[in-house]
């Protein structure tokens, strides 16, 4: 809690001050230091009720998960922070982005540390909110604002599920509150049926795509799961998440292996790896998701760093564009080589034994599973080497390195850096089947990518069209036409008022007429009368201030007498 | 006693001094006015439960001058005499806006009278009171097609008062009752409830406003002048959802509980009407006003599911507590929101989304206030509308699962709405700067004002909350518990 603290007091200096871009870099990577330090010191944590009502007392369990997961998260923080520094695309607008960021960093340290679902709903709010504004961070480009606002909505659906969950949670139906809250953990990790909000979002800038795709609020989902739900407890919904897991990790791997566009491979890969979370939690071992989670944390960064350098070189995270001289950037080839065997499982990196136990324990739960993660392996070899290849080709013309900034070439090595010290003081060594198959697979798959890199299968169109970041064409075209169509009917249902008003006016002069002719018959002064009425009725009409001048002496009358009447019975009762 | 009608009789006053001085002190007056009923308010949300006043009116009748209330009735004391001056100093003066200002006057008397009632004639006649300025305020003072906009005002309004009169005399008249004092009223049962039930809710409805007793308010709202959108939206709106929850909840429990899950399903199709018809909403005004069916949905189904879990329950405390807490968010938030369309508009000519399109990135912060405010319309945590509609919807899902599913999509439709509407004032490609007047320092005070008044209620909502867990349900027991 006081790390997120410290980083919300750091966004609202940010967006005060409104410093040059270096400084607010200096801040965020000085409030980010003390946040770690913070959550490993003794300081009690602070506890605040909002809502007693529902249970939302924000306060923090500082456990050790908490406290490594907030590490994580503010190490590749501060080394996306730096990256950020040498990327021209957060150039303009450097104060919102990193007071923004700083913002979201803030909510997701408390997220790691939430007590409850219901203040992890609340986290994750805010964080869907900046990260809205963060992809949103070019302005100038509308493609920027929609899909900044598509990821709101579809993470808003995600949240909201969630909220319902934990209502359900608090009004003791286990099965139904783990089911919602499942679906939103889902919806916000971009599993299948809810991915294309998150491969819209690659317009984002780099090092927003590098946290908030990789290592934070994708990565909430599961770790939400995981940490608060016991999956023994409901079986139904355990099986079911493990069964939707493990198909969407298969078919995003395929479609991360397919994709023409560096930054869509990423998030595709990203989804397959949150989906293998996913797998962990359900067969209950919400350790091993922790250590899914963390192991891509450290390494999909660096394979971001590389597509967001190509695509700062090139102006398009498209593949093919890159040439021969990129293989001339050492940072370049290191980010790449460096995420793509820490990505996959290579021994000594964390995902090796992570991966291996969470398939180990699958294949416990159902045999056949043990081939989805030899698959995915094999898959995932494929995938890194294609990014690989792809985006350091061999046959194209021109790279113009000039624009990368030195900030970005120091997070590669920080970055590489961050990932051998985690891994090395982490490192299990395991000798059993599983653990020695699921590297080896990733290899041969790498092998067979490289071999065949000359081949249309390595060079093939994306199974999933790029159309699909406009995936709400169709549901905003039914709302457009719903709502033209209800405010059609709104305006025609005045047309009863309308007729009913007409009708009263009309009668209205009628009976005015019939009263005046009646007064002109009986009346022998009639005319002279008639006449003065007419003064009299156009002088109010003409003069309001006169008009409401009576009124209101009036009520100011009607006011005195009710206060002599309430004196008067005061004085005789 | 005496703070009550200071509350009422400054507005009184100051509507009959208004119009024979010059246009700006009418302006300085009435928005001084305003705020000492905020301040009273305030005062009578911390101190308040005690005041009261208690007189013999109409004994043939029943009826009693009995004024004094409970959290509920105070905060919306303090919310009207707030947005009242939050409005008129959001707009520039006007042709003959010293009249205008005594309107609004009345009409905060008018408001005061209703939130403080303890008598269900007290009650009409504030309502009364409060409503029929309004109808000159968009017929004087509005714009395009105002005429047509203030006869459908007032059209429905006269309905839906006549419902609502008709339910009263029903409550005051039915078996077991004596009077048209809250205390005097017992809950009919049978057919007769029925029928009162019927009569209030449908009187409520037209206020709400709930759909399909809803098709006033866009027009009037963007025939309105913009302070008459503000006090329109923010107050008038409110004389439905408060007479929901102090007489249809609080005199009818019973009755409303055994209709709670059509009352659940009516709610839930305004909201998403509301939702969807605003989404393809090019005016701003328009636009905005759609949010507000929608927002006033939640409090419906908030007021659905207090019945069916039971006048006395925790759900029940927590969905009027929200429904409550709805209100007064609805009121700053929607009210600011109002304000700055309006300021949009007259500066840019044009309220238009499609002409409007990434012109409010550079040159005016006016863009930037809009995105805020719609932000906490939506329900960002942090600011006022996400206290209150987690509250619903924690206690929706409670009750029904289902409805808490509906009422996320509807929340979610909204969020496509503001989302839109945001992208479209702020996102594209970089125009050269337009020569716009300055931004006056009045709107930005008052705009200012709102937003710390709506971040207060995000940040702590206990402030009111706290005080919203007394609310009296059955509303006999604001007579009878001091």
């Amino acid at each position: 809690m006081w790390a997120a603290i410290i980083l919300a007091a750091t966004a609202a200096l940010i967006a005060a001050l409104r410093p040059r871009r270096r400084s607010a870099v200096c801040a965020v990577l000085v409030s980010l230091g003390a946040a770690i330090w913070v959550t490993w010191s003794p300081l009690p944590e602070p506890s605040y009720a909002w809502l007693p009502a529902l249970h939302l007392v924000l306060a923090g369990r500082n456990d050790e998960t908490a406290r490594l997961a907030a590490t994580v998260v503010a190490t590749i923080a501060a080394v996306v922070a730096v990256f950020a520094l040498g990327d021209p695309e957060t150039n303009d607008g450097a104060p919102r982005f990193f007071a923004t960021y700083a913002l979201f960093v803030g909510a997701m340290l408390a997220f790691v540390s939430a007590s409850s679902i219901v203040f992890a709903y609340v986290c994750w709010e805010i964080m869907g909110v900046a990260s809205f504004v963060l992809i949103g961070h070019d302005m100038a480009d509308a493609a920027a604002g929609a899909s900044a606002r598509r990821a709101l909505t579809a993470t808003r659906l995600g949240d909201l599920s969630v909220l319902i969950g934990a209502a359900l949670f608090a009004a003791g139906s286990l099965e139904a509150g783990a089911s919602f809250v499942v679906v939103g953990a889902a919806v916000k990790s971009a599993q299948l049926g809810a991915s294309p909000w998150l491969v819209g979002a690659m317009v984002a800038p780099t090092p927003v795509s590098a946290l908030l795709h990789s290592a934070t609020l994708v990565a909430a989902g599961p770790y939400l799961v995981a940490r608060f739900i016991a999956f023994p407890n409901v079986p139904v919904v355990a099986a079911a998440l493990l069964a939707y897991a493990a198909i969407t990790a298969l078919i995003s791997a395929i479609f991360a292996a397919t994709s023409d566009d560096a930054k869509r491979t990423l998030a595709w890969s990203s989804i397959e790896q949150l989906a293998q979370a996913f797998v962990a939690a359900a067969v209950g071992m919400p350790r091993l998701a922790l250590a899914v989670l963390a192991g891509h944390a450290i390494a999909k960064p660096a394979l971001f760093f590389a597509a967001g350098m190509q695509r700062v070189a090139t102006g398009t995270s498209r593949y093919a564009t890159a040439s021969r001289a990129a293989r001339r950037i050492p940072s370049l080839v290191s980010a790449i080589v460096y995420g793509a065997i820490a990505l996959v499982g290579i021994p000594p990196f964390l995902s090796s034994w992570a991966l291996a136990g969470t398939w180990t324990a699958a294949g416990r739960v159902q045999s056949i599973l043990l081939f989805a993660g030899v698959a995915l392996a094999s898959l995932g070899g494929w995938y890194v080497t294609r990014f690989g290849l792809l985006l350091l080709p061999s046959d194209a013309r021109r790279f113009e390195t000039r624009r990368i900034g030195v900030g970005s070439s120091i997070a590669v090595w920080l970055m590489i850096a961050v990932g051998a010290s985690t891994s090395l003081t982490y490192v299990r060594v395991a000798i059993d089947p599983v653990s020695i198959a699921l590297p080896l697979a990733a290899i041969a798959g790498a092998a067979a990518c490289f071999a065949l890199r000359h081949t249309a299968l390595v060079r093939c169109a994306p199974l999933i069209p790029n159309g699909i970041d406009d995936w709400d064409a169709a549901f905003r075209r039914t709302m457009g036409t719903l709502a033209g169509f209800l405010d059609a009917l709104d305006r025609g249902v005045l047309g009863v008022t309308d007729r009913l008003g007409a009708t009263i006016v009309a009668s209205g002069r009628t009976a005015d007429r019939i009263d005046r002719a009646i007064d002109r018959a009986t009346t022998s002064g009639g005319r002279r009368v008639a006449a003065d009425g007419t003064r009299a009725g156009s002088l109010v009409a003409g003069n309001p201030s006169l008009y409401l001048g009576i009124s209101g002496g009036i009520f100011v009358a009607a006011g005195l007498a009710a206060l002599v009447i309430v004196a008067v019975r005061k004085a005789v009762i | 006693l005496i703070e009550i009608v200071v509350a009422i009789l400054v507005p009184v006053v100051g509507a009959a001094i208004a119009p024979f001085v010059s246009p700006r002190s009418a302006r300085r007056l009435t928005i001084l006015i305003g705020l000492v009923v905020a301040a009273l308010g305030v005062a009578g949300l911390v101190a308040g439960s005690g005041w009261s006043i208690d007189v013999a009116w109409i004994p043939s009748l029943g009826s009693r001058l009995s004024l004094g209330s409970d959290a509920l009735g105070w905060s919306l004391v303090a919310l009207s005499g707030g947005m009242t001056a939050a409005a008129l100093a959001s707009v520039p003066l006007r042709e003959r806006s010293e009249v205008l200002d005594a309107l609004f006057g009345v009409t905060l008397a008018g408001l005061v009278v209703v939130f403080l009632a303890r008598d269900l004639l007290v009650f009409y006649v504030g309502f009364e009171i409060a409503l029929v300025p309004m109808y000159f305020i968009i017929a004087g003072w509005g714009e395009g097609d105002r005429t047509r906009a203030a006869l459908t005002f007032f059209l429905y309004t006269r309905f839906g008062s006549l419902a609502m009169l008709l339910g009263f005399v029903g409550l005051a008249l039915g078996p077991g009752s004596h009077g048209f004092a809250f205390n005097a009223i017992t809950e009919p049962t049978g057919i007769v409830a029925a029928w009162i039930a019927g009569g209030l809710l449908l009187g409520f409805a037209v206020k709400l406003p709930a759909v399909p007793m809803h098709a006033w308010l866009p027009l009037a709202h963007t025939e309105a002048p913009t302070e008459g959108s503000i006090v329109l939206a923010s107050l008038l709106l409110k004389l439905g959802g408060f007479g929901l929850i102090r007489i249809a909840l609080g005199f009818m429990p019973h009755t409303l509980a055994a209709i709670a899950g059509w009352i659940i399903v009516w709610g839930i199709v305004s909201a998403l009407w509301g939702a969807i018809a605003a989404y393809g909403q090019n005016d701003l005004k328009r636009l905005v006003a759609y949010s507000s069916i929608n927002h006033m949905g939640y409090v419906l189904v908030a007021v659905g599911v207090a019945a069916a879990s039971g006048p006395r329950s925790v759900t029940a405390h927590i969905a009027i507590a929200g429904a409550a807490l709805q209100l007064i968010s609805h009121g700053v938030l929607t009210g600011a929101l109002f304000a700055v369309s309006g300021a949009i508009g007259e500066r840019y000519g044009t309220r238009d989304l499609v002409q409007l399109r990434g012109r409010l990135r550079r040159g005016t912060k006016l863009g930037w206030w809009f995105a805020v405010l719609a932000l906490g319309s939506l329900g960002i945590p942090g600011l006022s509308g996400f206290a209150a509609e987690i509250q619903i919807l924690v206690a929706t899902a409670q009750v029904s699962p289902v409805a808490a599913v509906f009422v996320a999509i509807a929340i979610v439709v909204t969020t496509g709405v503001f989302a839109r509407a945001i992208v479209m004032l702020l996102f594209g490609p970089a125009r050269r700067n337009e020569a716009l007047g300055p931004f006056p320092a009045a709107l930005r005070l008052a705009l200012v004002a709102l937003l710390v008044a709506s971040a207060a209620l995000g940040l702590a909502p206990r402030l009111l909350v706290d005080g919203f867990a007394t609310i009296r349900v059955p509303a006999a027991e604001l007579v009878t518990q001091r």
